[in-house]
């Protein structure tokens, strides 16, 4: 009896949780399908037609094509870099013992905990000495640079929990170092860097304030700060194809996060959570 | 003799590992937060050549007492971090706590409930923009439909809601960040300790606060900590959302105030100092939350 009331209580509150993070993203998939007028009268009706052609309208007009291009190489350029050195720098910090390690970790922490928004002005100033500023390159490195801490944590939580015989017996059969790093180490990985590269994919894609700031130049955009232009420019008072736009904008990271999404907890249980 | 060499060859292969990573972060992401440091300390507009800049000493840190703009910003800070960091933490863990409960569908509802969190900030900003509007927003239909009509207003161009449908959006988006690391941490509960309880007769409630929550308490502070802290890194979210309006600064806060004073107004060197006191307020926290959770690690 008692047991049936908890039982119908946890649903009830799964069932609003359900409503308050599911109702407003559908609310938006199915604004995106309607006539204007639709979507202003009749809110909470479904569309009477599927209009597609406000994607495709919305795609021409936001000139997602170049938005998307630019997006893609950022995001997977970045990823790779970050994830090759953090991998490098995790192994380094969990395989060696050196007076170096504790004082690594600490000047990783330094960057890990600000913001981006905190020094975008002093990036400007660094990228333009370089002659990096308003470039795809710049914000690659840019990202790569900020990333660099959180991945390295999560993947030297994990590395430490391989136990040193495994590399030790490698060590008997006269393995290099660098074949340990590549053929033990990075395998037995795999799921701490699904779990990085979940959730830096999930940073770089949407991340604004530096996408927004380095790249002055129309053509070099990512999607998230073209999105954020037309959505306050052009299509200020159509808001059909604003929504048509987020949603071209939210389905790649969505697409990965559900492909990915097993790996959410999985790499944190043993890196940033057991510590 | 043979342990000596082992050692050295260990620093240098130590060293190999980490330089791509060491170059790039401290060129890119250590070098800009020095860089804040030495032009807060300069009268640097940002807009001239920076060797015609010369140095100030703490005077922009002393201008910042008197900044009624910038005290308007701390007080709408203190006021957003107050509310998120009673609510989010509670929330996320009775989340964590309910879908972890439910063995069944526990992964449908983890995926369900963390898409706010995958959602790009700005989506985010569009979306509830749109709820609050006040001709046609969701927020005001439901209100009309549940007889509360004369509630309905303009949320965020009132300037008595606009901070609190900021924060209520913040919350939306948040919680389902931290009930992940809440979940993690629940997961690592030795289960023979919970029907060790269940056993000697205890209830629901009782272990929930005898067991559950001490053997999550290294997450806990973890979570707390980062709440705390991602209080003073709220951007994208005012930025885009109000832009620190209506009004008077109704919805600034210290990071977007900062960002607008060195971009908007030109005037670099006041920016970096607010961004400073930022970062060093941010790091104390992050150093002490690290030296308690050792502390509780070790216990």
């Amino acid at each position: 009896m008692k047991k049936n009331a908890y039982h119908i209580a946890l649903w009830i509150f799964l069932g609003l949780l359900l409503i308050l993070t599911l109702a407003p993203i559908l609310w938006v998939l199915i604004s995106s399908l309607k006539t204007q007028g639709e979507m202003l009268m009749t809110p909470w009706a479904p569309p009477k037609n599927l209009l597609w052609s406000n994607y495709a309208e919305a795609w021409k007009r936001g000139k997602f094509l170049t938005l998307m291009q630019n997006s893609i190489t950022v995001t997977g350029a970045s990823l790779l870099l970050m994830l090759a050195f953090s991998t490098m720098a995790a192994f380094a910090i969990s395989r060696y013992q050196t007076r170096y390690n504790n004082v690594m970790m600490v000047y990783l922490l330094v960057g890990q905990t600000i913001s981006a928004a905190m020094i975008v002005f002093p990036i400007v100033l660094v990228l333009r000495q370089a002659n990096l500023n308003d470039s795809l390159p710049g914000l690659i490195l840019t990202y790569t640079a900020g990333g660099i801490p959180f991945a390295t944590f999560v993947m030297q939580g994990f590395m430490a929990g391989i136990p040193h015989e495994i590399y030790e017996a490698a060590e008997i059969d006269s393995a290099s170092e660098s074949r340990l790093f590549w053929s033990m180490a990075i395998p037995l990985a795999k799921p701490a860097l699904a779990t990085v590269l979940l959730y830096q994919f999930m940073w770089v894609w949407n991340e604004f304030p530096l996408a927004f700031t380095l790249i002055s130049t129309t053509s070099k955009r990512t999607l998230i700060v073209g999105l954020y232009t037309v959505v306050n420019g052009q299509l200020q008072t159509n808001y059909v194809l604003a929504f048509a736009g987020a949603t071209i904008v939210s389905v790649p990271i969505i697409a990965l996060y559900l492909i990915f999404q097993k790996y959410l907890i999985q790499g944190l249980v043993a890196g940033a959570v057991k510590g | 003799m043979k342990r000596s060499i082992r050692q050295h060859r260990s620093t240098k292969w130590f060293l190999a590992f980490l330089t791509p990573a060491l170059v790039v972060y401290t060129l890119f992401w250590i070098l800009p937060i020095l860089l804040t440091g030495i032009i807060s300390l300069t009268d640097w507009k940002g807009t001239s050549r920076l060797a015609t800049a010369s140095f100030v000493g703490l005077k922009n840190f002393q201008n910042l007492f008197h900044d009624s703009i910038l005290s308007t910003a701390v007080i709408n800070n203190l006021l957003y971090g107050l509310v998120m960091i009673i609510a989010v933490p509670v929330m996320s863990f009775i989340v964590a706590y309910t879908i972890e409960s439910f063995v069944h569908k526990k992964v449908f509802f983890r995926t369900v409930a963390y898409l706010p969190a995958i959602l790009p900030g700005i989506v985010t900003v569009l979306l509830w923009k749109w709820i609050y509007n006040p001709s046609y927003g969701l927020l005001n239909q439901f209100l009309d439909l549940i007889g509360l009509d004369k509630w309905t207003t303009g949320w965020i161009t009132n300037s008595d809601t606009a901070l609190g449908a900021v924060t209520f959006t913040s919350i939306w988006k948040t919680v389902p960040v931290y009930f992940v690391l809440f979940m993690a941490g629940l997961q690592a509960v030795p289960q023979d300790l919970i029907e060790a309880a269940v056993l000697d007769g205890a209830s629901r409630g009782q272990t929930i606060l005898h067991v559950t929550l001490p053997s999550i308490r290294r997450v806990t502070t973890i979570v707390y900590t980062l709440v705390f802290i991602d209080t003073f890194r709220v951007f994208e979210l005012v930025y885009a959302m109000t832009n620190g309006g209506p009004g008077y600064y109704n919805t600034e806060m210290i990071l977007t105030y900062a960002y607008k004073t060195t971009f908007t107004n030109s005037n670099a060197s006041y920016g970096m100092a607010i961004s400073m006191v930022l970062i060093a307020l941010i790091i104390v926290v992050a150093a002490l939350q690290m030296k308690l959770g050792n502390r509780l690690a070790d216990d």
